[in-house]
């Protein structure tokens, strides 16, 4: 069981995520707010953090390099509709392991989320 | 559009970026694309795009191809490709699903089984003349093409496409696109990625569309209905390139028994092959180096052959960058520009000895005398000294059976020559064997010694001599062999007794010279005498990378013959290989030999090509071209900074190797090499016994790469001597050298070794000479058929050939440590890498990815330094920055860094991967500088200081 993070601004989105992974035995944490989301981190371990890139006050990729300065070995899987290169590049050059198609699809979402949890360490660092 | 048209244009879009991806992009492509039929089209549909990256990708595609005139956008458009997908730069963008599987560059991971699974299940496989592999962006967009015309033409019903979609192309292509768009410098190529990525997640989309029987996005069917009409302006035809019809089973998991060819060591190797895909490594048991043992080099070989920086293609430089070349027109430009020059003005530079006799002997057919191998740089005093004294370059220790070894300048746990070896050293130290290890730096072989003696660099010779002293002074010696067994003892006698110079070689002499107490040299000595003939005395590179070190391992190796030790159970060794038959059959004519007798550089006793004169050579004029095979000069063989500018100022220059490279970036040709997993080989080698040793192809060459032998075979051709080199296959050769053995090559496929001769002791006195007898050979040969305490080379050529220990600077006073540069520097080697060789694997960058440089905590602290700091080392002639290591494991006054390190190619020179950085220790060298006894660079023995920055 794996302590999951999942910050989204519809709130919908998450509880998605929340019912598919929790059926699977995972602790799942949802927040709407950016704020919350990176003070829960502060406080609390997360194995993984599912990320959606488009968010309110910020992008899901500043949220994640906050994250991952507070804790780097978290794995992260972003969640977008139509990424830009741009978008890409910042997030993998912070450490995202996986992008997830939205709408979520929820043989997609469990897969990369057993795949994330399983591989040992992150993905090998990549500065693009 | 209707669901047919719209997947028809679907494929139509899939088959122009696979095209693109494909290849270099052709020149009617490019003027295809300049024309309005397509321009226009794109221009229309840019307007009104609402997908932004795809619509931003459309305008730097324009942008590019409006720039300039169709002749020049291909130029420029090829340079780029070589750069990104060929390896010729060093930000590559691999284009292949394993490497972003865990971000790593090692290709022919598990998606390349799953790609032909799917392949299988379609009843589809690679195409034969697609040279690329299989999960190449371009197969996997092909594949999605052919899915859409399969929906289109035949209604197949288009799950499985979307689960390619979603578990292949999807899986991969952000991490593709990102790195292709910071890697690109043309607009073109970056909208490319954007146009695919776009593309790719809007095909995304319409997968759920179609799978909840929805109708598709109206924007996205637009751009589909206009990009598809502006692709079929280009005409790209019917034709599948990367994929065809057919399913073709996998084929079953084999074991293949080979030799490992990364170090010198050559342990055996059991590779697990499925497919054509290598899947493992292991050690072969039973065989004589590695005993069924490998170092993480050996078992991580495949990673080597897989590292996705390989180069693929034949590449030409052209106004300073490399474009794609076929073989025909490299070798062609290689062959016609050689004969064009005077042979005796060519350097052959050769890394390894694959197959060797080919290459030699088509280069001594065309004529160069200036051939050159790694020997110079490494251990060429050792080589000369133990050559010429017996009979072999390398008297290895029966380590199984010592009671007291010691080891000047050589980490056998990290230098290795065989796992067996290493092995037997270990359980020798831990049945109570004593070993001593003489080193400025505590080696993991040090740490596990019962003594480290922390010597000061390059005054091993002063300390061995002292040793000899006191065996010969305390009448410890053993009369009978030197009687028998020796050459030159009394003259040896009286160096040691001062009775030549008025210097006796004391212990009080040698600590003054070397740092190691009058009490510890001798006390050594009777330990030496007392535990002997169950000893042995051994140096490697450690002594000899420092100037004036042939007679230092001549003394050394001298303690080996004053004691008789030599062939005893527990003492150094006497090699024999029983030798190999000819390649060339016995109705097979042989090449001719026309290189000249011509030496280039003559030294006190070595004479020859020196590399490390590289720069002078070519600025007198006497060097114009260089074949280099196998080899980086640049980093080796003296200045690095110095090789570079002469190999720039050659008049031509080519590279036959596996990847890009310090050296290969400078040449004007590069030939793509296969690695030696991809081709085959067999050789005569001693590991206590005698083998036959066979290094069996493992799998096809990769990409578009050749085996060192086809090379040479085509260059042969060239060079007007084609008839001489005409074996059809591997295996024609390799019959060829084994028809005087007592085992076939069938058999020897089976095992991989085959043992000739058993260990024996004492050999020589059945042979009744150190050297070998007939029908076998080794690597010296000494005249006397004793053992040497004169080197008779030295002696007939009137030099001096006794055991001594030289000052370093002897012959250049300006290597002399002084007040302002008082450190001496050198490199050290690592088990995780081998030379230069091994900075393209991944694996083992993981395991050591960085050389520190290391300094005595002492040092440091005097230096304000502390562990981690970033320092700068400069010695008279550069300066490099690095970061500090403080240690106690160093002797004071010395810096050294694990050397290899330094590559502006693969892991160090990517910048996607920050992490893997080091430098190179021969950039701090005095250029144009050698020992002139042995035409060594002085690599261990550099005058430096370091300050914190």
């Amino acid at each position: 069981m794996a302590e999951i993070l999942a910050l989204d601004d519809v709130q919908d989105a998450t509880v998605l995520i929340g019912k598919i992974l929790s059926k699977k035995g995972h602790k799942v944490h949802c927040f709407t707010e950016e704020d919350k989301a990176i003070a829960h981190i502060k406080e609390n371990k997360v194995d993984l953090a599912i990320l959606d890139i488009k968010l309110e006050k910020m992008s899901g990729v500043e949220v994640l390099g906050l994250l991952k300065e507070v804790q780097p070995s978290m794995k992260a899987i972003m969640l977008t509709g139509y990424p830009t290169v741009e978008t890409a590049r910042e997030a993998i050059s912070l450490g995202a392991d996986e992008y997830c198609v939205k709408p979520i699809d929820r043989d997609e979402l469990e897969e990369k989320v057993e795949k994330v949890l399983k591989t040992r360490g992150n993905k090998s660092a990549m500065s693009v | 559009m209707d669901i047919k048209a719209t997947n028809l244009a679907r494929a139509k879009i899939y088959q122009f970026l696979s095209t693109l991806y494909r290849d270099e992009i052709p020149l009617w492509l490019i003027e295809k694309m300049g024309q309005e039929e397509f321009l226009g089209k794109i221009k229309k549909l840019q307007e009104v795009c609402t997908i932004q990256d795809f619509c931003s990708g459309l305008g730097r595609m324009r942008g590019t191809l409006e720039s300039a005139t169709a002749g020049e956008v291909f130029n420029e458009l090829r340079y780029e490709y070589a750069d990104l997908f060929l390896n010729a730069g060093n930000n590559p963008a691999f284009p292949y699903e394993s490497c972003y599987v865990s971000r790593e560059p090692l290709v022919m991971q598990e998606p390349v089984v799953k790609m032909r699974e799917v392949m299988n299940k379609t009843g589809l496989h690679k195409h034969e003349d697609f040279l690329d592999l299989d999960d190449h962006i371009a197969a996997e967009l092909e594949l999605m093409r052919y899915f859409a015309e399969q929906a289109a033409y035949k209604g197949v019903k288009q799950v499985k496409e979307f689960d390619f979609l979603r578990d292949h192309l999807l899986a991969w292509v952000v991490e593709f696109s990102a790195v292709l768009t910071s890697a690109a410098q043309t607009e073109f190529y970056r909208g490319l990625a954007e146009i695919t990525m776009s593309f790719l997640f809007n095909e995304r989309m319409f997968s759920f569309a179609m799978l909840s029987e929805q109708a598709a996005d109206d924007s996205y069917a637009y751009i589909l209905e206009h990009m598809s009409e502006a692709v079929a302006s280009l005409e790209l035809g019917d034709d599948f390139v990367t994929l065809a019809e057919g399913a073709v089973a996998p084929e079953k998991l084999k074991s293949v028994k080979s030799h490992c060819f990364i170090c010198l060591g050559l342990c055996g190797q059991d590779l697990k092959v499925k497919d054509n895909i290598i899947t493992g490594c292991k050690g072969l048991p039973g065989d004589p180096k590695g005993a069924g043992r490998l170092c993480i080099k050996g078992a991580n070989a495949h990673h080597n052959t897989y590292s996705a920086y390989r180069l693929k293609s034949p590449l030409i430089k052209e106004n300073g960058r490399f474009r794609k070349a076929s073989w025909e027109e490299a070798l062609d430009l290689t062959v016609n520009t050689l004969k064009g020059i005077d042979p005796t003005e060519v350097g052959f530079h050769r890394g390894n000895d694959f197959n060797n006799w080919c290459h030699e002997a088509v280069m001594s057919a065309y004529g160069t005398p200036n051939k050159v191998t790694h020997r110079q740089m490494c251990d060429n005093p050792a080589r000369m000294a133990n050559e010429k004294n017996f009979s072999e370059k390398r008297p290895w220790i029966d380590y199984e059976k010592s009671e007291f070894i010691m080891l000047f300048g050589i980490n056998e746990l990290a230098t290795s020559a065989g796992q067996r070896k290493v092995a037997n050293l270990k359980k020798a130290v831990k049945r109570g064997c004593k070993l001593v290890v003489i080193d400025p730096r505590r080696s993991e072989t040090a740490n596990i010694a019962s003594e480290w003696i922390a010597i000061k660099p390059g005054t091993d010779g002063a300390m061995a001599m002292a040793m000899c002293y006191v065996l010969v002074k305390d009448d410890l010696y053993n009369k009978e062999f030197v009687g028998e067994w020796t050459y030159g003892f009394e003259d040896f006698k009286k160096r040691l007794m001062g009775e030549e110079d008025g210097i006796a070689r004391t212990p009080e002499w040698a600590a003054e010279i070397c740092g190691i107490s009058a009490g510890t040299i001798s006390r050594l000595a009777h330990e030496f005498a007392i535990a002997a003939p169950a000893v042995g005395v051994n140096s490697w590179t450690g002594v000899t990378q420092a100037p004036n070190t042939l007679h230092a391992t001549q003394a050394l190796i001298a303690m080996n013959g004053l004691m008789g030790v030599f062939d005893a159970p527990g003492g150094p060794s006497i090699i024999r290989k029983k030798k190999l038959a000819s390649a060339w059959g016995e109705d097979q004519a042989k090449p001719p030999n026309n290189a000249p007798n011509f030496k280039l550089n003559k030294g006190h006793l070595w004479s020859g090509w020196i590399p490390a004169y590289f720069e002078k050579d070519v600025d007198a004029g006497n060097l114009k071209a260089m074949l280099c095979y196998f080899g980086n000069p640049v980093m080796s063989c003296g200045n690095e900074d110095s090789v570079k500018r002469a190999i720039e100022k050659l008049e031509f220059s080519c590279s036959i190797d596996c990847y890009m490279s310090n050296t290969t970036e400078l040449c004007d040709v590069v030939l793509p090499d296969c690695t030696y997993l991809e081709q085959s080989r067999v050789v005569a080698d001693w590991m206590y016994e005698s083998f036959i040793s066979l290094f069996q192809r493992a799998i096809e060459p990769m990409y578009d790469s050749k085996s060192v032998v086809s090379i040479f075979q085509e260059m042969a051709k060239r060079f007007g001597y084609g008839e001489y080199f005409t074996w059809k296959n591997e295996d024609e050769f390799l019959e060829n050298q084994l028809r005087n053995q007592p085992i076939t090559l069938e058999e020897l496929k089976k095992v991989g070794y085959h043992i000739t001769d058993e260990h024996e002791y004492y050999k020589y006195k059945e042979w009744g000479s150190m050297n070998p007898p007939a029908g076998y050979g080794s690597s010296g040969n000494t005249k006397t058929g004793k053992y040497n305490f004169m080197n008779p080379l030295a002696e007939e050529n009137g030099v001096d050939g006794l055991p001594d220990y030289k000052d370093p600077w002897e012959d250049w006073p300006e290597l002399e440590p002084d007040t302002e540069f008082p450190m001496i520097t050198g490199f050290f080697r690592v088990i995780e890498h081998e030379h230069t060789s091994t900075f393209w694997n991944v694996s083992l960058m993981k395991a050591c990815g960085s050389n520190p440089v290391w300094i005595n905590y002492v040092d440091a602290k005097e230096l304000g330094i502390e562990d981690g700091d970033s320092v700068k080392v400069t010695s008279p002639w550069a300066s490099i920055e690095s970061t500090a290591k403080v240690t106690w494991g160093i002797r004071q006054g010395v810096l050294a860094a694990a050397g290899g390190f330094g590559h502006k190619y693969g892991l160090e020179g990517d910048p996607k991967y920050p992490q893997f950085k080091g430098f190179n220790t021969n950039m701090l060298l005095r250029p144009n500088t050698t020992c002139k006894w042995t035409a060594t660079p002085p690599l261990k023995y550099i005058k430096t200081k370091i300050e914190k920055i």
